[in-house]
C-alpha cells in the first residue's frame, strides 16, 4: 500500500486526525449491560486500539462512535463537539466491517466511489480521488471486478480504499482482519501501520488478538465485561499490568501468589517465601506477581543478591530456534514459564533443579481476583 | 502523480471546521437526534399498514362475511349447521372431499418423495432438468393444463388410445374421480416436491454414511437416519398439498362428474344456482374450519416429532 | 451408481407426466377438425384465426394481460413493504399480521371467491377493472411476500451501516443498496404475482361481468358450453407467453450471475 502515500502525507493532512472524547459511555439491553460507563479520551492522529475478549463491549462501543447503537447514557465528543444527536451518514467517520460489508452489487471501482457520490463530489474530482485510492491499495487493474471474485485480502483492500477515499478524520476498524491467515493479517497489519503514520487520522481498532493489538497501536484500551480495564502503550500493559486480567490477557507469564501484609509492604508472602516487591505499588491482600518469561533466569545456584529467586524444577522445554522455552515447576505445584535467549542459555535440563531468579524492579505486582 | 491542491479539496469535506457546522445543523434541525435515539427497526411496523388493510378489507372481511352469513341466513341460528350434519348428500360431499384430498396427498407423496430424493443426490444438470419439470407446472396456467387433461382421458382421447393399443381396453376417465385424482395430483406435485427437496437438500450426506460405518446396512441407515431428517418436509409439503386440495374447484368441475360433487363444487352451487347463502356459508365454515384443524394438528404432531414448527410456505422459496 | 438407475427411470416417468401432458394442447391447436380428437388427421391455422377475428377473446386476452401487469407492480410493493416489515420491524402482532397476509394462498378460493363476490355487489364493483386489480392484487401477496421475506432475511444489514457510514442517508442506503442486492427475489414476486393474476379463474368467475371478464374465464366457459378447439389456441398462446416471461427472467438471473 505504499505507492503513493505521498498524497495523504501533506502537511495539511498531518492535522487532519480528530480528538474523541468518551465520557460516562453505557449501553444497556434490558437488564444486561454491554458497556458500562466508558471514559476515554484519545488524542487527534493517534492509534488506539480495543482489545478484550469477545462479549466485553468494545465492538459496542465502536457502534456507538459510528452512531449505529444509541448509547443508553454517556457522550461522544468529536473535537469537543458532541456527536449523541448525528445520524452515522453526517458523522463523516470511515469504517472498515468485520467481514468487509463491500456493496455485492457494485464493482470494485463504484464501491470505492461510494462515499463521494454521496458527498456529491464533482465527476472529474471523484475519479481522481478513486484512482488514488485504487493506488494506494495496490488494486490497479481490478477496477471492473465484483467483490466476489476478489480473494479475502483484496476484499480487505476494497474494504479500506472505500473507507479512507473520502479522507474522514477518523477511520473505524472492526476485526477487519480477523478473516484472513496468519501470514496475510501480518503483511496487512504493516500496510495499516504505514497508511497510518502517513495519513494522520484518529485509527479506532477493535480486535480481540493480542499480538495485532500490541504490533499497530500507539496505545491500547483493554476491555473486560464492559469496562475500560487498562489503557496504554503496549510497552506499558505488557509490563506493568495492573490487573490479572490484563497480564493474561497480553502475553504469558509466571504467576506467583500470595499475600501483602499491610506492615510489610516490600514482601510477597507466599507459603514460606518472601518475595520482594517493586517499590510504590499500592497493593494490599491477596496479590499475584506477574514475572514474563523473558525476565526469568535460571541458573543452578542461589539468586544474587538484588534479585528475587524462587526454587524451580524443569519440566518441559520447547525450541524456538533462537530461543528456548522452559516450563518449570514452581514450589506449591504450580507452572511457570521461563524464555531463554542466546545470552541468558543455563544450560538447565528437563528434571533438572536450580533457581528462578529475577529483578525485583521487572516483575508487576497485581490484586488477586 | 499530483496531489489534490489544497484549494480543491474534493473528497474532504472533512475539515474540523465544516464537521462542526454540519453537526450543529443537524442539531438546528432536532430531527436526527430523534432518528438515532430511536431503537432500529422500530418504526417499521408502519410499512405494514397499507398491505395489512387492504387484505383486511380485501379479504379478511369477504370471508368474515360468509361465516357470519352461515348462521344468519335465512334466520339466525344453526339451522344451515343442523342441514350440514344431517343430510346424506352433504356428508357424501364433506367425506368425499376429506378422502379425495387424503388420497392426492398420499400418491403425491409417494411419487414426490423418491422424485425428490433423485434431485438431492443427482447432479447439477440433471438436478436443474428434474426442478425445470416441477416448476413447468407452476408456471403453466391452470385452465392450460385442465384443458390438457381433458383431451387426454377423454373417452377417444390420449391414454385410452394408449390403453387399446397395450390391450387393456378402454375406460372412462373423464367425469369420474379417478380423473380429478390423475388431474389434480399433476398440478399439485411442485406444492409436495418442492419441501421435500429443500428438507432433503440441509440434510448432511454423511450422517447416512456415518449410519453405515455404526453398522446399519444401506436400507437400514437411510431409514434410520435419512427419512426421519426430512421428516419436516413431510410434514410440510403433506400439509401444503391436503391443504390445497381441499379448495380445489376448477379441476374437478372440469374433469369430474356433477354427481359425485365436492365441497367447493357444492359451495358455489348453493350460492350461484341455489342463492342460499346460509348453507354456502355452512360449508364454507366447514372447509375452514377442517384446513384450520390441520394447520393446529400437524404443527402440534411436527413439533412433537421434528421439535420444529412445520413451515407452510416451506418450499415456496425461489 | 448403477444402483440408481432404477430411481432414474422412475424421475423420468414422473418428469414426463408434470410436463407432457401440458404440452398436447399445442399440435391440437393446428388441428383442421372440429373436434378434440388426438392425434388431429388433418392440420390448419384456422382456430387461430377464429381466435383473434373472435373480439371477445382478443379482448379478454388483453384484459388479462393488463390486469396481470398492474397487479404485478401493485402486489410487488405492498409484498415488498410487507416483507420490510416483517423481517425488519420489531412489534407486537408480527406473527398474526405475518399469517393475515399469507391467508389468501391457503384459504380455498371458492370461500374467499363467494365473500369477495358478496362485498363487490354492496360496493358495485362487479365486473369493474378495480375490483379485479384488489382481488387478485390480494391473492397474489402471499406469492411476493414469500421470496422477498426470503431474501431480506438472508440480507446482510451491515451493508446498509456500510452505506450509513460512507455518508448515505437512510432513504439512499435503501434504494443505492439494499433495493439493487434484493432485486431478484422482487423480479420472482412480481412474477409470481403477475402468474397469479393471469391464471386466476374462480374468484374472478365471480366478479367477471359479460362487460369484463378475463381469459381464463373465458376458457372455463368455453370447456363447459361449445367445446371448439380455438381453445386450444389460446392455451397454445399463453404457453407461449409464459415461457417466453421465465426465459427473460432466466436470461437476467444468469446475465447477473456472469457479471458478478
Amino acid at each position: 500500500m505504499s505507492a503513493d502515500l505521498e498524497h495523504f502525507g501533506s502537511a495539511d493532512l498531518k492535522r487532519s486526525g480528530a480528538a474523541i472524547e468518551l465520557r460516562g459511555l453505557t449501553k444497556t439491553y434490558g437488564s444486561s449491560q454491554a458497556v458500562r460507563g466508558v471514559d476515554l479520551t484519545i488524542e487527534p492522529g493517534e492509534f488506539m486500539t480495543f482489545l478484550g475478549p469477545s462479549g466485553s463491549g468494545k465492538t459496542t462501543t465502536l457502534n456507538m462512535i459510528a452512531g449505529f447503537v444509541p448509547p443508553t447514557s454517556g457522550d461522544i465528543l468529536v473535537d469537543d463537539e458532541p456527536l449523541n444527536a448525528v445520524p452515522p451518514h453526517r458523522r463523516e467517520m470511515g469504517m472498515v466491517f468485520q467481514g468487509y460489508a463491500l456493496f455485492p452489487h457494485l464493482s470494485v471501482w463504484d464501491n470505492i466511489e461510494f462515499p463521494l457520490r454521496q458527498r456529491k463530489i464533482p465527476k472529474a474530482e471523484r475519479r481522481e480521488l478513486v484512482r488514488t485510492a485504487v493506488r494506494t491499495v495496490q488494486l490497479e487493474g481490478f477496477e471492473r471486478r465484483r467483490p466476489a471474485q476478489l480473494s479475502g485480502g483484496q476484499q480487505q483492500r476494497v474494504a479500506f480504499a472505500r473507507a479512507i477515499v473520502y479522507r474522514p478524520p477518523v477511520l473505524l476498524m472492526d476485526e477487519p482482519l480477523g478473516a484472513l491467515d496468519k501470514k496475510l493479517r501480518e503483511a496487512l497489519q504493516e500496510e495499516i501501520r504505514e497508511i497510518h503514520r502517513k495519513v494522520g487520522t484518529t485509527f479506532l481498532y477493535v480486535t480481540h488478538d493480542q499480538e495485532e493489538a500490541l504490533t499497530l497501536s500507539d496505545r491500547i484500551a483493554v476491555y473486560d465485561d464492559g469496562r475500560i480495564v487498562q489503557v496504554g502503550t503496549a510497552k506499558e500493559l505488557y509490563e506493568r499490568p495492573q490487573s490479572l486480567f490484563v497480564a493474561q490477557f497480553l502475553g504469558e507469564s509466571t504467576l506467583l501468589r500470595g499475600v501483602v501484609h499491610p506492615d510489610d509492604r516490600g514482601r510477597l508472602h507466599a507459603g514460606a517465601y518472601g518475595i520482594p516487591l517493586p517499590g510504590g505499588h499500592t497493593v494490599r491482600g491477596d496479590a499475584v506477581v506477574v514475572i514474563r518469561p523473558e525476565r526469568l533466569r535460571l541458573s543452578a545456584e542461589q539468586p544474587a543478591p538484588g534479585r528475587a529467586g524462587v526454587p524451580v524444577t524443569v519440566r518441559d522445554e520447547t525450541y524456538l530456534g533462537h530461543s528456548r522455552k522452559l516450563t518449570v515447576e514452581l514450589p506449591g505445584g504450580s507452572t511457570g514459564l521461563v524464555r531463554e535467549g542466546p545470552g541468558t542459555a543455563s544450560g538447565l535440563r528437563v528434571g533438572d533443579t536450580g533457581f528462578a531468579t529475577w529483578d525485583p524492579a521487572m516483575a508487576a505486582v497485581v490484586p488477586d481476583k | 502523480m499530483t496531489a489534490p491542491s489544497p484549494g480543491t479539496r474534493p473528497g474532504r469535506p472533512a475539515r474540523p471546521a465544516d464537521r462542526r457546522a454540519g453537526r450543529q445543523a443537524d442539531r438546528a434541525r432536532g430531527r436526527s437526534a430523534t432518528a438515532v435515539e430511536r431503537a432500529p427497526g422500530s418504526r417499521h411496523w408502519l410499512l405494514i399498514v397499507p398491505t395489512a388493510l387492504l387484505v383486511l378489507a380485501g379479504f379478511g372481511y369477504p370471508v368474515a362475511t360468509i361465516v357470519v352469513r352461515s348462521v344468519t341466513q335465512p334466520e339466525p341460528g344453526l339451522q344451515n349447521f343442523s342441514w350440514l350434519l344431517h343430510d346424506a348428500t352433504a356428508l357424501e360431499v364433506l367425506g368425499r372431499t376429506l378422502v379425495v384430498a387424503a388420497v392426492a396427498t398420499l400418491i403425491t407423496l409417494v411419487l414426490g418423495y423418491p422424485y425428490a430424493y433423485l434431485m438431492t443426490v443427482s447432479g447439477p444438470a440433471l438436478r436443474g432438468l428434474l426442478m425445470l419439470a416441477v416448476l413447468m407446472p407452476f408456471w403453466t396456467s391452470l385452465m392450460v393444463r385442465v384443458f390438457a387433461w381433458v383431451i387426454i382421458l377423454q373417452d377417444h382421447g390420449v391414454l385410452n388410445t394408449v390403453l387399446d393399443a397395450l390391450g387393456l381396453g378402454r375406460t372412462q376417465l373423464l367425469g369420474t374421480t379417478t380423473g380429478v385424482l390423475i388431474g389434480m395430483c399433476q398440478i399439485l406435485m411442485p406444492f409436495m416436491v418442492l419441501p421435500l427437496f429443500n428438507a432433503m437438500r440441509s440434510i448432511d450426506r454423511r450422517l447416512v454414511q456415518a449410519g453405515m460405518i455404526c453398522g446399519a446396512p444401506p436400507w437400514k441407515a437411510f431409514w434410520r437416519v435419512f427419512v426421519p431428517l426430512s421428516l419436516p418436509g413431510v410434514f410440510a409439503g403433506s400439509l401444503m398439498v391436503f391443504i390445497l386440495s381441499l379448495g380445489f374447484y376448477i379441476t374437478p368441475a372440469v374433469l369430474g362428474s356433477p354427481r359425485q360433487e365436492l365441497l367447493p363444487n357444492a359451495l358455489y352451487t348453493q350460492i350461484s344456482e341455489l342463492l342460499n347463502w346460509g348453507r354456502g356459508g355452512a360449508l364454507a365454515v366447514a372447509l375452514l374450519l377442517t384446513a384450520g384443524v390441520l394447520l393446529a394438528v400437524t404443527a402440534w404432531v411436527s413439533k412433537r416429532v421434528t421439535g420444529k414448527s412445520a413451515q407452510v410456505t416451506g418450499g415456496l422459496e425461489l | 451408481m448403477s444402483r440408481r438407475i432404477p430411481l432414474k427411470i422412475f424421475g423420468a416417468l414422473v418428469a414426463l407426466w408434470l410436463v407432457a401432458p401440458t404440452l398436447v394442447v399445442i399440435p391440437l391447436s393446428f388441428t383442421g377438425q372440429r373436434s378434440l380428437a388426438f392425434p388431429p388427421e388433418r392440420w390448419s391455422l384456422r382456430w387461430y384465426e377464429t381466435f383473434f377475428s373472435d373480439s371477445r377473446w382478443v379482448a379478454d386476452l388483453l384484459n388479462s394481460l393488463q390486469i396481470g401487469a398492474l397487479v404485478g407492480v401493485l402486489a410487488t410493493v405492498a409484498g415488498t413493504a410487507a416483507s420490510y416489515a416483517l423481517t425488519r420491524g420489531r412489534f407486537r402482532g408480527r406473527g398474526a399480521v405475518g399469517a393475515l397476509l399469507i391467508a389468501p394462498m391457503l384459504v380455498p378460493t371458492v370461500v374467499f371467491g363467494v365473500g369477495v363476490y358478496a362485498l363487490f355487489l354492496q360496493l358495485r364493483l362487479v365486473g369493474t377493472f378495480t375490483g379485479f386489480l384488489i382481488a387478485h392484487t390480494v391473492l397474489a401477496l402471499p406469492f411476493v411476500i414469500i421470496p422477498v421475506s426470503s431474501v431480506l432475511s438472508r440480507f446482510d444489514t451491515t451493508l446498509e451501516r456500510a452505506a450509513a457510514i460512507c455518508g448515505a442517508s437512510r432513504g439512499r442506503a435503501f434504494f443505492s443498496v439494499t433495493l439493487p442486492v434484493i432485486a431478484p427475489g422482487l423480479l420472482s414476486g412480481f412474477m409470481f404475482a403477475f402468474v397469479t393474476s393471469f391464471d386466476e379463474v374462480v374468484v374472478s368467475m365471480f366478479i367477471s361481468s359479460p362487460y369484463l371478464e378475463t381469459l381464463p374465464v373465458r376458457m372455463y366457459s368455453s370447456i363447459q358450453r361449445d367445446v371448439d378447439p380455438t381453445i386450444a389456441a389460446a392455451a397454445t398462446l399463453i404457453i407461449c407467453f409464459t415461457s417466453a416471461l421465465i426465459a427473460i427472467a432466466l436470461l437476467a438471473q444468469s446475465r447477473r450471475r456472469r457479471v458478478s
